[in-house]
């Protein structure tokens, strides 16, 4: 195996694909997408009009009209009375009231409905729901109660919140989360946008019935490992460029409107080095493992579609431990998360993710490790036999049954 | 002693039951044309990419450029039947990484691409991307991209395959100068005539066996078929009790006969007694075997394959 040749095939590789439109669009124009967005976002959030919209004062007062007849002339605190149904729509408006509450005529027997006018934005307030519940039972009670009791229902019955983790354990735990699930579609995206390249680079190589040519010239090796490295630089890059965005981004673009994870190094500060380790090593043999199929399976189409028809199988097993997220963040060390930390292809992701979120029993660790290993050890047994047989192969797609047949023969 | 550049000995090739190549043996020596012939699906292909050290053979051993298949790629060319460029590459750019790979320095693979389009009349098209050139001027791109390293063997899969006129006439002259030049080349063709004008040795194949292989000439004489043409002037007729001639068919053109001639019959006896009964003659040739007829009469008795050349 020549290295000049696997060096001039890799920097080939780079620049031609470098300069695809699909590959300039998809490294620098996202991030540039999701600056506008973000810097959209701070500039909402900078608008006076706006503030009014989104920010809701629930202790502004509640505005009364008694039209039944129940309440006494003296109304719990927080509430006030309405002088008639106008001025109190017109406080509402204003926000000099968080509600107007009419009690209609013939409340609560004929008429069964409280009327009530709300600011924007309090829809939904539970604290709305509470004080209206007081003032109706203040209404039905105050007649029968003391005073002493009646003074008990203008406060909401006092509650010891017990919180079982710590406030600092609790803010780890969601930044893990957030690390994890951040991490993970990062992940998942330079992964498989560079399987998926090699993919495509292979599959060209048919399409465009170059591969003869190329493998006069250098060996099935030395091809596959120039796509490979080629390819890998060039995912690499677009990770780096990503990263370098982001950090940008949520550094010093968007900060303000993206609270404790406004900047990067908030998101990574609470990264462990067992993480780190662990997350870079799946990386690496997850590449390993899924550019190794890839090639192969690049080589079975007679064009980039039906390759993609046949890595397709690969592609959508790999995504199982993203579509299956929330088994992962409910419990991460849970029967499912642990199966799939076990097979080699979606072993990569699924560590990755439990080890964000929890701490890992280290045999869970190391069988997962064994499974990706022994996975790319049969990816390079598998995804070198069919690349070496189907890259000469032409005419129809050949079926699986065929592929297995190809698996089993001398090459 | 014969230098080979290209040595095999019975090589075999399997792909599930089919047999592709069956103890092929061949021996091109340096410098020469070599021409393998046969039907489609005869196993040319295949023979080639063993050569190429593409695929792995079954049995059998080659030797190319006095090593194993693969060892000598940088001082190879080969144009496969099958052949495209990248779409979207530019030319000359493609060119130089060809050349490159081949182990050409950056600089003189620029040299060497630049001089071959200016050969092939692209000069103006070095920068231009492959699909914006025509099915032709592609065609001698691929051409370029097989020379442009200086091979000392080039293995021409179908050259003629997909060509006009033009381009048929300008692989005619490439392989005539690399042939002067003391190259080897090695071509493959279903369309024996039109290689028969540049071979010097050929080797049939059928079925994945070589039938029958030597130098042209050597085979046009060993299949011989006995017949003559002669053509008369205006009035004159041909005498039916000609010693020696079995059968006198009329030609296409007036006045014209091919005479087949008894197995003991020599030219010369059916001459002379043609000038001895006055005959006015104007023209006599003893009709040469085409490689066409070389291989029909080769594979007689095996089931005829050979597609219309």
């Amino acid at each position: 195996m020549r290295m000049r040749n696997i060096g001039i095939m890799a920097a080939y590789e780079y620049r031609t694909n470098f300069r695809r439109g699909g590959f300039l669009f998809a490294t620098f124009g996202l991030p540039l997408l999701a600056a506008l967005v973000l810097l959209g976002i701070r500039w909402l959030s900078q608008r006076p009009e706006t503030e009014g919209l989104i920010m809701v004062d629930l202790n502004k007062p509640m505005l009364v009209l008694d039209r039944a007849g129940l309440l006494p002339p003296t109304l719990p605190e927080g509430f006030t009375w309405a002088e008639d149904e106008a001025a109190g729509k017109d406080a509402v408006r204003s926000g000099d009231a968080l509600a107007l509450v009419i009690l209609p005529p013939g409340y609560p027997e004929q008429v069964h409905r409280l009327q009530v006018f709300l600011t924007p934005g309090a829809e939904f307030s539970e604290a709305l729901n509470r004080r209206l519940t007081v003032l109706v039972a203040y209404a039905h009670w105050h007649e029968v109660l003391s005073p002493d009791e009646l003074a008990l229902l203008q406060e909401p019955p006092e509650a010891e919140i017990v919180v079982l983790a710590g406030q600092a354990e609790r803010q780890q735990q969601t930044q893990n989360t957030m690390r994890a699930y951040i991490l993970s579609v990062v992940y998942f995206m330079a992964l498989f946008s560079t399987a998926g390249y090699l993919l495509q680079s292979v599959a060209l190589e048919k399409e465009s019935r170059m591969v003869e040519v190329l493998l006069s010239t250098v060996t099935t090796w030395e091809m596959l490992w120039g796509k490979m490295a080629g390819l890998s630089a060039l995912g690499f890059t677009q990770l780096a460029v990503w990263v370098v965005s982001a950090r940008w981004l949520l550094g010093s673009a968007a900060g303000p409107a993206m609270g404790s994870f406004g900047s990067m190094s908030g998101l990574l500060s609470g990264m462990d080095w067992t993480f780190a380790v662990v997350a870079g090593a799946a990386l690496l043999l997850g590449y390993l493992l899924y550019a190794l199929l890839m090639v192969g399976l690049g080589a079975l189409g007679n064009n980039v579609r039906e390759s993609q028809q046949f890595s397709m199988f690969v592609s959508l097993t790999g995504t199982l431990p993203l579509m299956l997220g929330s088994l992962f963040f409910l419990n991460p060390n849970g029967l499912v998360p642990r199966v799939l930390s076990f097979i080699p292809w979606t072993a990569p992701l699924s560590i990755m993710l439990r080890v964000a979120l929890t701490a890992v029993p280290t045999g869970d660790i190391i069988a997962a490790f064994a499974s990706m290993l022994l996975g790319v050890g049969i990816a390079a047994w598998v995804g070198i036999r069919l690349f070496r047989v189907g890259i000469l192969m032409s005419g129809k797609k050949p079926s699986w049954r065929e592929v297995w047949y190809i698996l089993r023969r001398p090459v | 002693m014969t230098d080979w550049v290209i040595e095999t000995q019975q090589l075999y090739k399997s792909f599930g039951t089919t047999r592709a190549v069956d103890g092929v043996a061949l021996r091109v020596p340096r410098g020469v044309v070599f021409a393998l012939l046969g039907p489609n699906g005869a196993g040319k292909t295949t023979t080639l990419r063993l050569l190429m050290g593409m695929y792995i053979p079954d049995a059998g051993e080659i030797r190319v450029l006095g090593g194993p298949p693969g060892a000598a790629r940088q001082r190879l060319g080969y144009l496969p039947e099958a052949r495209g460029l990248y779409r979207q590459a530019r030319v000359a750019e493609l060119l130089v990484y060809l050349a490159r790979l081949k182990g050409l320095d950056a600089r003189t693979a620029e040299r060497r691409a630049q001089a071959w389009l200016e050969r092939f009349g692209l000069a103006d098209w070095a920068r231009r991307k492959v699909h914006e050139l025509s099915h032709g001027m592609q065609q001698k791109v691929q051409l370029a991209a097989t020379l442009v390293h200086d091979p000392d063997l080039v293995i021409l899969d179908e050259p003629f395959q997909g060509l006009d006129p033009v381009n048929v006439r300008l692989v005619d002259e490439i392989i005539r100068e690399l042939q002067a030049q003391g190259r080897t080349v090695l071509l493959s063709s279903h369309q024996l005539h039109r290689v028969e004008r540049l071979a010097d040795q050929v080797a049939l194949i059928h079925r994945g066996r070589i039938v029958e292989h030597g130098p042209l000439t050597a085979l046009r004489r060993r299949y011989m078929q006995g017949r003559i043409a002669v053509r008369l002037a205006p009035g004159g007729t041909l005498p039916a009790d000609l010693p020696g001639v079995v059968t006198a068919q009329p030609a296409e053109e007036p006045q014209s006969w091919y005479l087949q001639l008894a197995p003991q019959a020599s030219p010369q006896q059916v001459l002379f007694a043609l000038v001895q009964a006055a005959v006015p003659l104007e023209g006599f040739e003893v009709v040469q075997p085409s490689l066409e007829d070389i291989f029909l009469q080769a594979v007689a008795g095996q089931e005829p394959v050979l597609a219309a050349a």
